[in-house]
Formats: structure tokens, C-alpha cells, sequence
């Protein structure tokens, strides 16, 4: 299997008041061919942002400090210059965001904004571009697609405009699609529709997804592999089989354990409360504040990813105890 | 059908309108200290000729009644007798209307190609010459007053460089007007043909016109920088450039979408202008509206204040309603 997208050491820092908000810290991570990976996180775990560096724009005062951000087999896109890389963006590689309704322009009509989606990356004329994007409405399962064209996003209730959405991002057939939180926001019924969509969309025209949310019942249910991020750098990444058999990282095991039907539970462990500031991150593992079982060691230095099983790996310096306990979830280190 | 519909409702609004501005016009302008009678006859002028001329002009009638009779000429059609041009008010309106709206709506027309092409370019390149030029511009054109930026150019282009035609009036002194369609002296040159009038016309204009856009260039500049940050840091933009739509389709969305508060402050201007454009009118012995209502308040020229109260009552409601038009033919949110 090739790869679609390689990520390497990626950082990215918001310049504020109060100084760097250092949001993504050395993120890396790889999509190979038809694989569905699913990043999960807290919230202001750097998911968004990630997604938004991978594509090579990031939201004012975001600055992409370094990393690479390979696209197939040797294009770096934050190396291309501004117009080299807009051809990447929409065509090679789509995202699709939370709150579709406020993220489609409210003066023009749906399909007028898949015609210009589809129009920026082609040399198609306009009467095709608009066949195009009826026949993409109808792909997403927007109802009447003829009369849907001219709606505008104000007149769509939030499913609707979700599939508007993907209509735009899949238009122009990419190889790589990213869902930032994709179903946030959205009724339970809805979400488990458009979900459905995405999975049915990536499958049948054999591309790669990355799966950005904070569900870990999603990633379980439709990813081939899942990465957990911490404070802007993967923590876990593993099979989703072996992840939720044995989750190592104490992190994983919190969020594990953070899952409703496993509240009460008392065998599972809830991390200490502490937040940590992308503006102040701790030394050595980013996670040491939080864990329960961190030495020493944890605080002076930070953890590499090392590799407890096949495709198992864990940023913890205790990994190795800990994958073969079976998981932290009998307990920890002592 | 809606259309119509809309319309007429907008338009019935006039009436109570005309009769609210009209009733708080005539009873704040005889609250005004002195009488017009005494205006007239001067400082010098007896008690008793003062009653009778008061009098004669109906203003010993109670107020009220002094009121109904003024209502049911203004629906006649007679907005009354200016005291100090001796002429009709409407007359006084249509002549000096036409040449306020000409210079106000060029000059407009000018602070919008300003104010709107250095935002599009300044928030294209935030760091750029552009929007250095933009930053000074607002700045200076800011603290200029009007009247004295008017008497800079005039120094400048006309009295120095001599480029620039004598700052009187509309059309050169030995000119004749151009056949009156419209009043406005450009606009009827052009419809008659006569080249004479419309260069003398034009040229009369340009400074005048480049005073006032100049000034108000800046604040449709800021109103449309404004907007345009906003809308280019919006979640709708951002999503733009992730479907990698070029720059030019981008600034043309962020445009669209910056237009309408645009729109609505080119309306306020025009409202203001109509009376506000006093001081250039001066400068320029243009014959305005302004002017009139100038000269009208300080000579308690009531019919004269009034019929022009009641004229900028009247442009301002279609203004707005022309705003309101533009409005919801760019925004579909809005509905009639």
C-alpha cells in the first residue's frame, strides 16, 4: 500500500498577548492508500489545527513553524508556494468542518459554490460544472437536487448543509479526505447519517480518510487505525483492534475509561483534572501533569514514540511495562 | 406582486411621517428667538409696523391654525412663499435641488471608486503599498475639514497652477444653462448635446466633487476595510481557500458579502449630504440646497426651512428604501 499523506515533525504556534501557543508540537503521523485513520483528542488537543497545517493554512495569528506534509510519494505542500499548493487543496486533498452552515458563503447557492469549487481546479465550462453539481447533490442524498441547487445555506437545516458540504469537498474526486469533527453539532440521528455518508462516500470512490474527532465509539466503529493526540503530538497510534484490546498510554487508558458506560467504574482510572496551557507546556512527557503514575523521568524528559507491538506504538517511557501488563487498565506502574 | 406590495407598504409609512416631521418642523422653528418680521424690516423698524407685518404674513393666527392652513397648502402642492427670495419655495427647491443632488451623487460616486478600491487592495495585502496609502489616506482625510481642504485645492489648482476654472458657481459666468430636463447641468448637457455647457459643467465640478469624495472617500475606506477583515477571517473564507479557490474569487466573496453595510453607509451619506454639503457650497458659490436652508434658517424663513425639511424627509425615505431594494437583492436573508 502507498502512502497518500505523510506528516513529519509538524509544529505550529499561535503568536499571542501572552506569548506562543504552541499548538501542535511535533506531530507525525502517516495515511497509506484506502486506510481510514481517526485522530482523537480532547478538546484543544491541536486536532483542528492540525488539519488546518496539513492542508497548509492556518488561521491568523497561526504560524506553521516546520514539519513536512508529504502528499503522495515526494510533494511537500507547505514547501510549494501559495499558488502551487491552492491546486493541492480541494482537488488532492478535501476537509470537511463542523457547522457546515457557517462555513458556505450565505450570499450565494449551494450549487453555485460546488460550480466554483469544481470550476477553481478545472478548465470545465460552466454548464458542465453545474450537471456536475447536481449529480453530486444527488450523490450526498440531498432531496430534488434540481431545486436544491438554488438553495441558499440559510435555507438548509444543518444536516442538509452537511451534505452540501461534502458535495463540495468531493467534488473535484480528492484521494485524501479529512472530517475535522465532521458531525459536530448535529442531531444524534443526523450525526449517524452523515457518518454513514462520509464512510459510504470514502469507500465507494476508494480514497483514504482521516477521521478528526473527540467519539472514540466512531473511530472504533469505522477506522482501520486510530491515533490519539496530546497536547499537538500523537501519544498512541496503533491498530484499531489492538488499540481498544489493550489502549498502553495512560492518556488512552483515561479517555478509555472517560467513556460514559464506563463511568463508575472503579477499576478505570480518571486523570488528575490539571489542564495544561499550549502557552506553558510542561517539561519532559506533556502528559506528566496528569498522570498518575509519572516519575521522575516523565517529568525531566520527553518520551519517543517506541514501538510495543506490530503497529503499536506509544509515547510513554513506560510503554514497555505497561504493554505487557496487558494495558494500564489493571493498574499502572508501581 | 410581493414587490408592489412592499412598496406601497413603505410608502404609506410616508404619510404619517410627513405629518409628524412636518408638525415638530414648524413648531421648533417658531420656537426660534426673534420674528421673521423683525428679520425683514430690520433693527431699526417700529413696534407697530412689526404687528402689521406679522400680520400680513399670517403669523398673529394661533398656531395651530397656522398649521392646518400650511398642511393643506403643502398638499396642494404649495410649500408657501420664500420672505427673502420673494419666489416659491418649490421653485427655490427645484433649482438648487438638482445641483446639490449632481455634486453629492459624483462626489459619492468618487469616494466610493476610492474608499473601495484601496480596501479591496489593502486587505489583499495587509502589508502592502496599498495599504500604507490607505492608512495615511484615512488618517488625513480624516482630520481634513472640507472646507479647508476646498480652499487648499482651490489655491492650489486655481490660483496657483491656474489649471482648475474660477470656483463660482455651476457654469462659467458668460454660459447660459443647458435646456432644463433634469436641473442637473452634466446629466442635461449630455441629453441635449450641448458640449459647451457640459465641459463648462464638468469642469466646475471637479474640485468641488474632489473635495467632498476626497473627504468621504475615508469613511467609506474604513467601513469597507472593516467589514472586509471581518468577512476575510470568517469561518466561510477559511473554508474558501481549503476548497483552494483563487484569491481573486475569495476577495470577490468577501466583496459580496462586505456590500451591504457598504450600501448602507453610502445611504447615510447621501442623506447627510443633502444639507450637509453646506460649507463646499459656500466655498464654491454653488447654489445648493444646503446653502439655501442655511440662509433660510438664519432670516427665519419658515416656509423656506420647512419646504426643505420636508424635501430631505422625502429623499432621505427613498434613499432608504433604495438601500433597503439593493439590500435584499444581494442578500437573500433578507426578505421583504
Amino acid at each position: 500500500m502507498g502512502s497518500v499523506l505523510k506528516v513529519e515533525e509538524l509544529y505550529t504556534s499561535f503568536q499571542v498577548k501572552q506569548g506562543e501557543a504552541k499548538v501542535v508540537n511535533g506531530l507525525s503521523f502517516e495515511v497509506k492508500e484506502g486506510q481510514l485513520l481517526g485522530l482523537v483528542g480532547e478538546s484543544g488537543s491541536g486536532k483542528s489545527v492540525a488539519a488546518a497545517s496539513i492542508m497548509g493554512r492556518v488561521r491568523k495569528p497561526g504560524v506553521i513553524k516546520s514539519g513536512r506534509v508529504i502528499y503522495g510519494e515526494e510533494v511537500d505542500i507547505l514547501q510549494l508556494p501559495e499558488d502551487k499548493a491552492r491546486a493541492y487543496r480541494g482537488k488532492e486533498i478535501s476537509l470537511i468542518a463542523a457547522n457546515a452552515r457557517g462555513h458556505l458563503n450565505p450570499l450565494l447557492t449551494v450549487g453555485d459554490q460546488i460550480v466554483d469549487t469544481c470550476i477553481a481546479h478545472g478548465t470545465m465550462k460552466k454548464k458542465e460544472a453545474r450537471a456536475i453539481a447536481v449529480e453530486m447533490l444527488k450523490a450526498v442524498g440531498i432531496p430534488d437536487p434540481q431545486r436544491r441547487f438554488y438553495s441558499y445555506p440559510h435555507e438548509l437545516s444543518g444536516g442538509m448543509a452537511q451534505r452540501c458540504m461534502i458535495a463540495m469537498a468531493l467534488v473535484n474526486s480528492p484521494r485524501l479526505l479529512i472530517a475535522d469533527d465532521a458531525t459536530n453539532g448535529l442531531d444524534v440521528t443526523v450525526q449517524a447519517q452523515i457518518m454513514d455518508l462520509i464512510i459510504q462516500m470514502i469507500k465507494t470512490r476508494k480514497m483514504s480518510g482521516v477521521f478528526i474527532t473527540h467519539d472514540l465509539g466512531v473511530v472504533a466503529q469505522c477506522c482501520d487505525e486510530i491515533a490519539i493526540m496530546y497536547c499537538g503530538q500523537i501519544v498512541e497510534q496503533a491498530a484499531v483492534g489492538a488499540f481498544y484490546d489493550a489502549p498502553c498510554h495512560p492518556y488512552s487508558v483515561d479517555l478509555m475509561g472517560s467513556l460514559p458506560e464506563k463511568l463508575g467504574d472503579d477499576s478505570q482510572r480518571g486523570s488528575k483534572d490539571t489542564l495544561v496551557s499550549p502557552l506553558c507546556l510542561p517539561s519532559g512527557c506533556m502528559y506528566h501533569p496528569r498522570c498518575r503514575d509519572a516519575t521522575k523521568l516523565c517529568r525531566m524528559k520527553m518520551p519517543e514514540l517506541c514501538q510495543v507491538s506490530g503497529t503499536h506504538w506509544v509515547r510513554c517511557h513506560h510503554a514497555k511495562q505497561l504493554a505487557e501488563k496487558g494495558g494500564a487498565k489493571d493498574g499502572g506502574i508501581a | 406582486m410581493r414587490l408592489f406590495k412592499y412598496l406601497v407598504k413603505r410608502l404609506l409609512v410616508f404619510i404619517p411621517l410627513f405629518f409628524g416631521v412636518t408638525f415638530v418642523t414648524f413648531m421648533l422653528i417658531r420656537l426660534l428667538p426673534g420674528s421673521p418680521a423683525q428679520a425683514l424690516l430690520g433693527t431699526m423698524a417700529t413696534e407697530e409696523s412689526i404687528r402689521a407685518l406679522e400680520a400680513e404674513m399670517g403669523l398673529d393666527r394661533p398656531l395651530l391654525e397656522q398649521f392646518v392652513i400650511y398642511v393643506k397648502n403643502v398638499l396642494h402642492g404649495d410649500l408657501g412663499y420664500s420672505w427673502f427670495t420673494s419666489s416659491n419655495v418649490t421653485d427655490d427647491l427645484a433649482t438648487r435641488f438638482p445641483a446639490t443632488f449632481e455634486l453629492i451623487f459624483l462626489s459619492i460616486l468618487f469616494a466610493l471608486a476610492v474608499g473601495v478600491t484601496l480596501a479591496v487592495l489593502s486587505a489583499r495585502r495587509p502589508k502592502g503599498i496599498a495599504a500604507r496609502i490607505a492608512s495615511v489616506y484615512g488618517m488625513l482625510a480624516g482630520a481634513f475639514a472640507d472646507f479647508w481642504l476646498a480652499l487648499m485645492l482651490i489655491f492650489i489648482f486655481f490660483t496657483t497652477l491656474g489649471w482648475a476654472v474660477s470656483p463660482m458657481g455651476r457654469l462659467d459666468l458668460i454660459m447660459s444653462a443647458p435646456r432644463r430636463i433634469s436641473g442637473m447641468y452634466v446629466l442635461d448637457s449630455l441629453l441635449t448635446g450641448n458640449m459647451m455647457t457640459l465641459k463648462s459643467s464638468a469642469a466646475h465640478l471637479l474640485l468641488p466633487v474632489a473635495t467632498l469624495g476626497f473627504v468621504n472617500g475615508a469613511t467609506i475606506l474604513k467601513m469597507t476595510s472593516s467589514t472586509m477583515q471581518e468577512i476575510l477571517d470568517s469561518d466561510f473564507i477559511h473554508h474558501s481557500h481549503m476548497l483552494g479557490l483563487s484569491e481573486f474569487k475569495i476577495m470577490g466573496y468577501a466583496l459580496k458579502n462586505a456590500l451591504p453595510a457598504v450600501v448602507m453607509t453610502v445611504g447615510n451619506m447621501f442623506s447627510f449630504l443633502l444639507g450637509g454639503a453646506v460649507l463646499i457650497e459656500k466655498v464654491f458659490a454653488w447654489g445648493g440646497l444646503g446653502q439655501y436652508v442655511t440662509t433660510a434658517l438664519a432670516n427665519k424663513d419658515y416656509s423656506a426651512v420647512q419646504g426643505f425639511v420636508l424635501v430631505s424627509t422625502l429623499f432621505a425615505m427613498v434613499v432608504y428604501l433604495i438601500i433597503d431594494l439593493i439590500q435584499m437583492a444581494i442578500d437573500p436573508r433578507i426578505k421583504f
